[in-house]
């Protein structure tokens, strides 16, 4: 087992979690835990690069039913390593933005940030689905808190609006779970997948739990809740919310149809509700998002749009025969995941930057920013043409490899989608473009931008723009499954 | 049958509470549920949970929700027709499909077999407790995190000025002298949950309980604030520290070695039970 | 005989979830969320009992235990966001 013992990877960031409430060394504690977590991370990240079997660690020794395992395998190295990289940069971002302001909520944000990287982490190690609903739950009420964090009204609205919602998607979550002990007397997602095999009982957990998850990640028509929660808070908050708490409810969605459901005919019936709602979610997300006045409002429309996609895959992993095809899709998935969370954190980093300036709360798409902070419009340009798709960009080559597999599968409604989506994104997206442009009193934007939020946002999008290069070495780790 | 009671109980007083448009009315009807539900969890053989249902799920949340009634004011809007239509429909489908799924259930021996067997392994007695603290003593772990994340998110928010106060003499007195002797009753039933029924939450929230009865008058315990966060801290702490420890000399991540597992469960557990009280005194008194 | 107590479990559940999405109040949203967690667990609890042997499921009350908890905070957080909102109602 490599001597690395995975439950570090929870066991760091909670420590800085607890650490981060002791105000003497509380920068310390930030800096030298987002560094050690970051690392732990990409350790993890790259042994799965060379990996032919997944790594299965039982917790106090205990194999399942009994106890609860880690699973380190292609898929979720790939994730934690996404969380990692994103919240590190939030982190350093961070850093900067509670020097300037929100003195109070910096006390308490890094407590916040540490421990929703502890249930990023414990969310994609975990093979154990009742474990899966607390680490949801970790996640939530922190996505919560951190909405509500700003303090003013329009935030804690969102914030209640949204955990009443998280809430009750929750408890059917773990109603589909319950229902699954009771007919299958295991919590394992392993041991489940054994003792599905061949049965039809199933299909009834299927209900709740693929509800409940869909509600979670914001899938049309459950999107309501997002654009409020992801637009009122601080910028960093809306980064970590945006590119990374709506995503391990799809994920594992995916997981759950990969490694646990038989073939069975409803699965395929669902597949295709979840494929058009996908779809549905590009366009109203999208157009949405063009019909925004506001910056932040449209970024959250966005990301309901660009997890559309992820919806939109489902379909397509169904009816794949070949390991080829769904190595595909399944690589396709997380690149488009990935590129997405850098990008969209660069966009709402960079909006923070430029609130910042202007000091002013809202800001319709940031007049005349590309003049005075170039390095904050190159952090929009890189991450907006990732969002759009352009060639070289990590969205490009998710989607080129969606666009494939449609092909292949005879999706071609899929792959239309796919296209149609990247000219709606170009359609909110250069407007923000061509407003950075316009000149306007120069006297609004002539103090600084504090290095370490410059910096964050521009590295974010660069590293978005640039991950198509080396994303064949990425996703080298992802494999489909027969 | 008494069940049968219970269970009639139990769906009119959830029924009175939802349908109820008074707020504070709502509450005494979700109370009356939640001592109906700690009932059927006796009825069923689960007296660990019908100790924390009563206390937590009845009693404590039913301080937070009269809190609110005093607070919140009802808005009189009335539902479309629309929304009624397409709820009431999604709901009957809900219950028809959960009752064709009924048949799917069947009488097996789950993983409470395996629990019995390895009981022994366990360092402590008690079934629950040994599935609780070591076998997937992970989730208990997480779950110590989310109480005190939600008190720290609680903490973050802006402080109250002043919130709902009971000042009767008797409740002050009364508070005062019950505290000490429920604090030492919680921490024995902490420890009684190696043996039978009990347990560091059980014992938590008799101690949450018991804080929230003096909170409740208005007075406060005579801790400073920093040291209050310190012990409400202290669970997470010494929870993650054994966790981590035992990473790091070898034995693997929350893997107690056999000689020490029952002393450090027991450990765990009085952290647990000191600070699962002390969050949730924060969390109802709003801060420190 | 079992089989009723599986039943209550759905009526709770489904008569909470009716009025969640009926209600526009939050603290009614509240007391359906927390009914309907009763619901699921009463669920859980009596899979415990649904055993041949003498003794119940442990495992199905432990997880109970936590999700009371976890219920218990979340409701505890949303109390205390929802005072924040009517206390700004009054200021302005």
């Amino acid at each position: 087992m490599f001597g690395f013992d995975l439950g570090y990877l929870v066991a760091v960031p909670l420590i800085g979690a607890i650490l981060s409430l002791l105000s003497p060394i509380r920068l310390l504690v930030a800096v030298v835990f987002s560094l050690f977590s970051l690392t732990l991370s990409s350790y993890a990240f790259y042994i799965t690069l060379s990996m032919h079997e997944p790594i299965y660690q039982w917790i106090g020794g205990w194999s399942a039913p009994l106890g609860i395992g880690f699973k380190l395998d292609g898929v979720s190295g790939f994730f934690l390593m996404m969380s990692g990289v994103v919240s590190f940069a939030v982190g350093v971002y961070s850093l900067g933005f509670f020097k300037e302001g929100y003195k109070r909520q910096g006390g308490f944000f890094w407590f916040f940030f540490f421990f929703l990287w502890t249930g990023l982490n414990a969310f994609f190690l975990s093979e154990d689905l009742f474990n899966l609903y607390v680490a949801l739950e970790v996640l939530s009420l922190t996505a919560v808190v951190l909405v509500a964090l700003p303090g003013y009204r329009k935030a804690i609205k969102a914030s209640v609006n949204y955990l009443l919602l998280s809430l009750f998607a929750s408890m059917f979550y773990l109603f589909g779970v319950a229902m699954l002990y009771t007919n299958y007397g295991t919590l394992s997602m392993s041991l489940l997948a054994q003792r599905l095999a061949g049965t039809e009982e199933f299909v009834f957990a299927l209900f709740p739990l693929i509800l409940a998850l869909s509600v979670k990640s914001a899938l049309f028509p459950f999107h309501f809740w997002l654009p409020p929660a992801h637009s009122s808070t601080v910028a960093p908050a809306s980064a970590l919310l945006s590119a990374l708490v709506v995503k391990p409810p799809a994920y594992l969605i995916l997981r759950l149809w990969l490694d646990v459901f038989p073939d069975n005919l409803s699965l395929e019936y669902i597949s295709w509700v979840l494929g058009g709602l996908g779809a549905l979610a590009v366009f109203f997300g999208s157009y949405y998002a063009i019909r925004q006045r506001t910056i932040k409002m449209l970024l959250a429309y966005s990301t309901v749009a660009q997890m559309g996609y992820l919806f939109l895959m489902v379909p397509i992993y169904y009816k794949a025969q070949s390991l080829e095809v769904k190595t595909t899709v399944l690589q396709g998935f997380a690149l488009q995941a990935l590129s997405h969370a850098l990008a969209k954190a660069s966009m709402f980093l960079s909006s923070g930057n430029a609130i910042y300036v202007a000091r002013r709360d809202e800001l319709s798409y940031m007049p005349g920013f590309a003049h005075s902070h170039p390095f904050t419009f190159f952090a929009l340009f890189f991450s907006g043409a990732t969002l759009i798709g352009l060639p070289l960009s990590g969205g490009f080559v998710a989607k080129f490899l969606l666009l494939k597999a449609s092909i292949q599968t005879g999706f071609l409604f899929q792959g239309f989608i796919f296209l149609l989506g990247s000219l709606l994104a170009a359609m909110y997206i250069y407007p923000i473009w061509k407003e950075s442009f316009s000149s306007k009193p120069e006297k609004l934007y002539d103090h600084p931008i504090p290095r370490p939020m410059e910096l964050s946002a521009f590295m974010l999008g660069f590293i978005a723009f640039s991950i198509g290069l080396i994303s064949g070495f990425l996703i080298r780790g992802i494999m489909g499954r027969d | 049958m008494l069940d049968i009671i219970i269970g009639l109980l139990m769906l009119l007083s959830a029924f009175a509470s939802l349908q109820n448009k008074d707020l504070l009315k709502s509450g005494v009807f979700f109370v009356v549920f939640g001592f109906m539900s700690g009932l059927l969890w006796i009825r069923l053989s689960a007296p660990d949970i019908a100790m924390v249902e009563i206390i937590l799920g009845s009693a404590i949340t039913s301080i937070l929700i009269f809190k609110l009634s005093k607070g919140v004011r009802d808005i009189a809007i009335k539902p479309k027709l629309w929304r009624r239509l397409w709820a009431g429909t999604g709901s009957l489908v809900l219950f028809v499909f959960l009752t064709f799924y009924l048949f799917t259930v069947r009488e097996e021996e789950r993983v409470g077999g395996l629990v019995s067997e390895k009981l022994s392994l366990s360092g402590v007695e008690s079934p629950v407790t040994a599935v609780l603290l070591n076998f997937r003593g992970y989730d208990t772990l997480l779950e110590v995190g989310v109480i005190t994340l939600v008190v720290i998110g609680i903490l973050a928010l802006e402080p109250k000025k002043k919130s709902y106060e009971w000042n009767d003499i008797v409740v002050r007195r009364f508070s005062k002298i019950f505290l000490p002797v429920i604090a030492l009753f919680s921490l024995y039933i902490t420890y009684l949950g190696a043996f039978s029924v009990g347990g560091a939450f059980q014992g938590g929230s008799l101690l949450a309980g018991g804080l929230a009865f003096l909170s409740l008058s208005g007075q406060k315990l005579p801790i400073r604030e920093n040291p209050t966060l310190f012990l409400a801290l202290l669970s997470l702490a010494v929870f993650v520290a054994f966790a981590f420890a035992y990473a790091l000399v070898g034995y693997g991540f929350l893997t107690y070695p056999f000689e020490l597992s029952t002393l450090s469960i027991m450990l765990i557990e009085i952290s647990i039970c000191l600070s699962t009280g002390l969050l949730l005194y924060i969390a109802i008194r709003g801060r420190l | 005989m079992k089989e009723l107590y599986y039943l209550l479990s759905f009526l709770l559940i489904s008569m909470s979830t009716y009025h969640f999405i009926i209600a526009i109040n939050f603290v009614k949203r509240l007391i359906a969320v927390n009914i309907l967690g009763s619901g699921v667990f009463l669920f859980f609890v009596a899979t415990a009992k649904n055993t041949p042997s003498e003794n119940p499921d442990p495992v199905p009350h432990a997880l109970v235990l936590t999700g009371i908890v976890v219920a218990v905070s979340a409701t505890a957080l949303a109390v205390s966001l929802l005072l924040h909102l009517s206390k700004q109602r009054e200021e302005e």
